[in-house]
């Protein structure tokens, strides 16, 4: 087996919860290999946010050891963990958390026009137009996201997940918001995305897409 | 630019809160290069020229509780005050850039001749100062020097206002006509050193003749005597067994009307007394640069204010937005850089606009009080001035009061969490 792409070895998460300290994750264990799709499943409230925060190099307030890509995530500071979100990860959210002020295509840039150094506005370009395509947005890039339906932002929004040409896809509830219909589409995405050489992390509800993964992790409570 | 694409488009979807808060700005800066150009405009056009008339950055310092007329009669008696230690002092204080000390004469002296004017031979009395050429060698009319000479006739220069009086009063008194300086200038007469009226002759040994000649008429000459080159009378007191002249007074030159106010305290401070009218008007010149800095400083605050609540709120209203570019890559400098920049165009636009209409307001205002103004005897051309300094450094203010006022706004958007975006 190659190298995984994602491993997380005894992790475990408190926080202060009125001067208590509560567990939230205690001791996960989780290795993503290149490729695969892997479903985090559990009730409400299990820590799946949380492991994500993790997993996705967004909270270093953890115990346990968090290896991306071979790298040990402690070892990185603020400013080398976010080089790494921008390279080599991509995020999709349950509320999708589109930019509202700017068009299809901008926010699918946005990952590009924040990497340093800067890539040449030609090639972000391309780079945008081929996701866009892939999501089936490809002629509506002009467009102000504040006309797109649900299932039409959620594909805006892994565009943007994908433009950077990540390692590592991280989902949360990524059909959290949508109908069943239009969750099943996405879940469908979700799968082309593998064939790009793309691992998936999904936390999902979702029984229908946690059918679709490689290996599902279930979280209980604490 | 990295940022560029963020930023061009921050800007043009807050484009209303910034202009209000650039607005402010701007007002900000008018306001600042209308007082200013009004200043610039006042100095230029009224201060700078009284200055040589009226040198305000010229004081006249004097050993304290003495009058001038006494000092000129017997300044040997007193010098207590003011010697050679006392000017070395002065030369020392910040803002001094020159010290010219009036020397006083050891020995009596008295003065005959006018015949060609006066009608008759006059023997009078007289006093002698001496002055460094350095001070006063403008007021030397041409063709003729006021260096100190072993040989030929001593130069004198004497007070303008004395030739004033004169011919206000004088002149009609004794049935005579008026002198114009051509006339007077180049005008022989006899001084008797060692010897006069008044004082006797202490030693008749040591009584000499010499021939003076009026070379130029000076507001800085003695106006009870004569005024003849420093290093002159230090000679000619030394011939007296008087190797260390007595000091009347010193002028000390500041380096500039400003400083006169500051400059003044200090001396009185040592124990010396200042000639009241440049320091009057040297600290009112102070007071109005304090006083004009102050409300600069005051109205750029305001300005940073604006711009430090219009900036926390778009912090605030996008905490969820700064997660998400955090998230998506932006490192927490990247978000303060944008707000910096945000307020910086933001300053600049408003400190641009500011001078422009500042400016403007200050021509038309221009217009209008010249326009106004009676025929003074100082009549300025204008009442404003601009100079690129000023214009540049009002604009700039204002980029630097945006900047100031949007760095703790900056801060708190560089501390947006990226982990709250997976949970909003
Ligand atoms: N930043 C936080 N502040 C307060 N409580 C938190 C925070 N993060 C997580 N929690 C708590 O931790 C628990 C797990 O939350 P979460 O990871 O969001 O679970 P899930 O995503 O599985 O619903 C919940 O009880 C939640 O209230
Ligand atoms: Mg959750």
């Amino acid at each position: 087996m190659s190298e995984p792409i994602l491993a997380l070895t005894g992790i475990r998460r408190e926080i202060q919860e009125g001067g208590r300290t509560r567990p939230i994750l205690s001791g996960i264990d989780l290795v993503v290999s290149p490729g695969q799709l892997v479903a985090l499943v559990g009730p409400s409230g299990c820590g799946k946010t949380t492991l994500l925060s993790v997993a996705g190099a967004l909270d270093a307030d953890y115990q346990g050891e968090a290896r991306l890509l071979g790298q040990d995530l402690r070892q990185l500071n603020d400013d080398a963990r976010t080089r790494l979100r921008n390279e080599q990860l991509g995020f999709v959210f349950q509320a999708f958390h589109l930019l509202e002020h700017l068009s299809v295509a901008e926010n699918v840039a946005v990952p590009l026009w924040l990497r340093d150094p800067p890539i040449p506005e030609v090639q972000a370009n391309l780079q945008v137009q081929a996701r866009l395509d892939e999501v089936g947005l490809g002629d509506r890039g002009n467009e102000s996201v504040r006309q797109l339906s649900g299932g039409e932002r959620q594909r805006v929004a892994i565009a943007r997940a994908l433009v950077g040409g990540p390692k590592l896809l991280l989902a949360d509830e990524p059909t959290g918001n949508l109908d069943q219909v239009t969750g099943a589409k996405i879940a469908e995405l979700f799968e082309q995305i593998r064939k790009l050489d793309c691992a998936v992390l999904i936390a999902t509800h979702d029984r229908s897409l946690a059918a679709r993964a490689d290996q599902v992790i279930e979280l209980g409570v604490p | 630019m990295r940022l560029g694409a963020l930023l061009r488009r921050d800007l043009a979807r807050s484009r209303r809160k910034l202009a209000s808060v650039g607005l402010a700005v701007a007002g900000s800066v008018a306001v600042i290069t209308l007082l200013g150009s009004v200043a610039l405009g006042l100095y230029q056009g009224v201060v700078a020229p009284l200055l040589p008339r009226l040198p305000l950055d010229l004081l006249k310092v004097e050993p304290k509780t003495v009058s001038v007329g006494l000092l000129a009669l017997d300044a040997g008696a007193l010098g207590g005050g003011l010697d050679e230690v006392a000017l070395a002092r002065l030369r020392k204080l910040e803002g001094v850039t020159a010290v010219y000390p009036v020397v006083g004469s050891a020995f009596p002296i008295s003065a005959s001749g006018g015949e060609g004017f006066l009608g008759r031979r006059l023997r009078a009395d007289i006093f002698a100062t001496g002055l460094d050429p350095a001070l006063v060698g403008g007021d030397v009319a041409k063709g003729y020097s006021f260096e100190d000479r072993s040989e030929g006739p001593i130069p004198v220069l004497v007070a303008r206002r004395l030739l004033e009086l004169y011919n206000s009063t004088v002149a009609s008194a004794i049935e005579r006509p008026k002198l114009s300086a051509e006339m007077v200038i180049g005008f022989q007469f006899e001084l008797v050193l060692g010897s006069s009226m008044a004082r006797g002759t202490p030693d008749p040994n040591r009584v000499s003749t010499r021939v003076a000649q009026v070379v130029g008429f000076s507001d800085h000459a003695n106006l009870v005597g004569i005024t003849i080159p420093e290093a002159t009378l230090r000679r000619l007191n030394a011939g007296y067994d008087r190797p260390v002249s007595p000091l009347a007074a010193a002028y000390v030159k500041v380096d500039g009307p400003g400083r006169a106010g500051p400059v003044s305290q200090a001396i009185e401070r040592a124990g010396l007394a200042v000639d009241e009218t440049p320091k009057i008007i040297g600290t009112a010149l102070t007071i109005a640069a304090v006083v004009l800095g102050l409300f600069a400083v005051m109205l750029l605050l305001l300005a940073a204010f604006g711009i430090t609540q219009t900036f926390f709120l778009l912090v605030a209203e996008r905490r969820l937005e700064l997660a998400i570019l955090r998230a998506l890559g932006a490192r927490a400098g990247d978000l303060a850089r944008l707000v910096l920049w945000e307020a910086s165009l933001v300053g600049a636009l408003g400190g641009l606009f500011g001078v422009i209409v500042g400016a403007s307001v200050a021509w038309v205002l221009d217009r209008v009080v010249i326009g106004q103004l009676p025929d003074l005897p100082f009549r300025p051309e204008h009442v404003v001035a601009f100079s690129p300094a000023l214009l540049l450094g009002a604009a700039f203010l204002g980029v630097v009061a945006a900047f100031l006022g949007a760095l703790v706004p900056a801060w708190r958007a560089a501390g947006a969490n990226p982990a709250t975006a997976l949970r909003s």
